[in-house]
């Protein structure tokens, strides 16, 4: 009962003292009945222990249901609200389709030639949110947040650049209502924070070369998929979900709020056996090993740029356990995200068909050992099935499984 | 009459509490060793594959008096689901050219911008092969209801 009554604040503080004029009401009509009805009319008596223990009981009863559904009812508002969030995002993204006969890339060129821009950028004309796009075609000093530095128009700008107005111009849509973190404020190289991130399917991959595997979710890197390439079904694919943002914290101890985001020693590179492994058993938050990068958390927190950690995840751990942000070589830095949320017991996901569904924590994972994905990394291929059991299979746009989640 | 009352009121309120149960996976406590040749073996993967139907994989990274505890995904507690499992036990780290395991220091402060430049080392499993194999591993396990604590010892 204790994780209900913590945090409700003002609402918890208004019902209790509703409670208590109800009860009070309840005591002095109970006390007139009898004082009515008794022998001894006219004669203010005092209440005896029986009744005194059934206005508490009444009380008490009163709040031990009503205290747990009103919170519960709040939670299940604000999921009802981050699936309706999901919704538009899978509106978004028909919407593109029938414009472009494509979905979005993961990343988009700029016109630098930096590939860094995520596919948010894409679906904000389909989210009416016109105007962030118009502030990037524009450019100029309107385009700063100091007011002074003068923005080259057109897409051009670095994804971690803080001081550019379009970057951090905000819309409640990318935020999950459930995740208290995803309203921070920005941050050094963190230009705002988003909550819903693409399926990039079962095969970690490395960012700069795309050497390791090819992408075998709804978005490839810089090409893009169209209706036809599903070919295990739209409704057996998932194309967008959620993920917590991390907590800010530095030192040897990666956390996000939620559970660690793994930084792996170089060596081992390869299944979620080893993330798993490394997890500290006293303090699931927390990496055993040492060595390799001292990841920052990262997840989430620049809603603009394409890179993994901030606009995918992968169909292969589990929903709610741990993500691998840096692991192996940063020069072949494959992560594994995976997706996270604050709803009790699994997240919110849209599928490729536009429909949203929610996804239990304890949805099949097949076998996640470091043989099965070795071999399957030699063995499956582009077309191959997918080791992860359901969740893999629902990852995955063609490895001929149709494995839905009915 | 008053007895009835109060009987009544910790009747629901044991009705009440007892209605808070926690959903999740179930796991049971799984503890062990590892030892090669006699000798604990320090910073081993091990990987208990499973063979029941919806068994779920769970894992673990020994110490350095080779104890280690599992871990399994999705699970709120330390443990591992009951049911058979294959074991797997590998440690693969990075040797240079001399054949010697590299030590990395952990980084502090990683700067996204202009990430630091690591060089890379080919991989060895200190350990023997068969033992990461599962179709040629010996360890074979049920994990039963209650503590479990396994004796993984490793021969060339």
């Amino acid at each position: 009962m204790s994780k209900y009554i913590g945090g409700g604040g003002y609402t918890n503080w208004l019902i209790h003292h509703c409670l208590h004029a109800i009860s009070l009401l309840f005591a002095r009509t109970i006390a007139s009945i009898s004082a009515r009805f008794g022998k001894q009319s006219f004669v203010r008596r005092a209440f005896t222990l029986v009744e005194l223990l059934v206005v508490i009981a009444i009380i008490g009863i009163l709040i031990a249901l009503l205290l747990p559904a009103v919170q519960a009812a709040r939670e299940a508002a604000r999921r009802m609200q981050c699936s309706n969030h999901l919704k538009q995002y899978g509106l978004a993204a028909h919407n593109y389709h029938d414009t472009y006969q494509t979905l979005p890339p993961l990343a988009i060129w700029g016109q630098s030639g930096i590939d860094r821009y995520s596919w948010q950028l894409a679906l904000l004309p389909f989210m009416e949110q016109q105007g962030i796009l118009g502030m990037i075609d524009a450019g100029g000093v309107a385009a700063s947040m100091d007011g002074t530095t003068n923005y080259p128009a057109g897409m051009r700008a670095e994804t971690w650049d803080i001081n550019y107005r379009p970057w951090r111009t905000d819309f409640s849509i990318r935020h999950c209502p459930s995740d208290g973190n995803s309203n921070q404020e920005a941050a050094q190289y963190f230009t705002g924070t988003n909550s819903y991130a693409g399926n990039v399917g079962d095969c970690s991959s490395n960012w700069s070369t795309m050497t390791n595997r090819a992408l075998r979710g709804a978005f490839m890197r810089v090409q893009s998929r169209n209706f036809a390439a599903f070919a295990d079904g739209t409704s057996n694919t998932v194309l967008f979900s959620e993920r917590t943002v991390a907590v800010p914290e530095s030192g040897s101890q990666t956390r996000n709020a939620k559970y660690a985001l793994a930084v792996c020693s170089t060596t081992g590179n390869g299944s979620p056996d080893w993330v798993m492994g490394a997890l500290d058993p006293n303090d699931r938050k927390r990496i055993k090993s040492t060595g390799g990068w001292d990841g920052q958390a990262w997840s989430g927190r620049r809603w603009n740029c394409a890179e993994f950690c901030y606009s995918s995840f992968h169909t292969v751990m589990a929903p709610n356990t741990v993500s691998a942000i840096l692991w192996g070589n940063v020069s072949a830095n494959s992560p594994v995200i995976t997706v996270s949320s604050y709803h009790t017991g699994g997240v919110n996901l849209t599928l490729t068909d536009g429909s949203v569904r929610f996804v239990s924590d304890t949805i099949n994972t097949g076998t996640t050992s470091v043989s099965a994905w070795h071999t399957a990394d030699s063995a499956r291929g582009t077309y191959g099935e997918s080791p992860f059991g359901v969740w893999g299979a629902m990852g995955t746009i063609a490895s001929g499984e149709a494995r839905g989640l009915e | 009459m008053k007895r009835k009352i109060v009987y009544t009121i910790i009747l629901f309120f044991v009705l009440f509490i007892g209605g808070c149960n926690s959903r999740g996976i179930s796991v049971t406590t799984v503890t062990g060793e590892v030892t090669y040749n006699g000798t604990p073996v320090e910073n081993a993967l091990i990987s208990f594959v499973p063979q029941t139907p919806n068994g779920r994989g769970a894992s673990g990274q020994s110490e350095s008096n080779g104890a280690f505890v599992l871990l399994t995904q999705g699970a709120t507690q330390s443990g591992a689901m009951l049911g058979e499992y294959k074991v797997l036990v590998s440690k693969v780290v990075e040797i240079d050219s001399s054949g010697k395991e590299v030590k990395r220091e952990l980084v502090e402060n990683y700067d996204p911008v202009n990430p630091p430049q690591q060089k890379m080392y080919p991989q060895k499993n200190l350990l023997p092969e068969k033992y990461s194999k599962e179709d040629s591993t010996e360890f074979t396990v049920t994990v039963e209801k209650g503590k479990n604590h396994f004796k993984l010892a490793l021969k060339d």
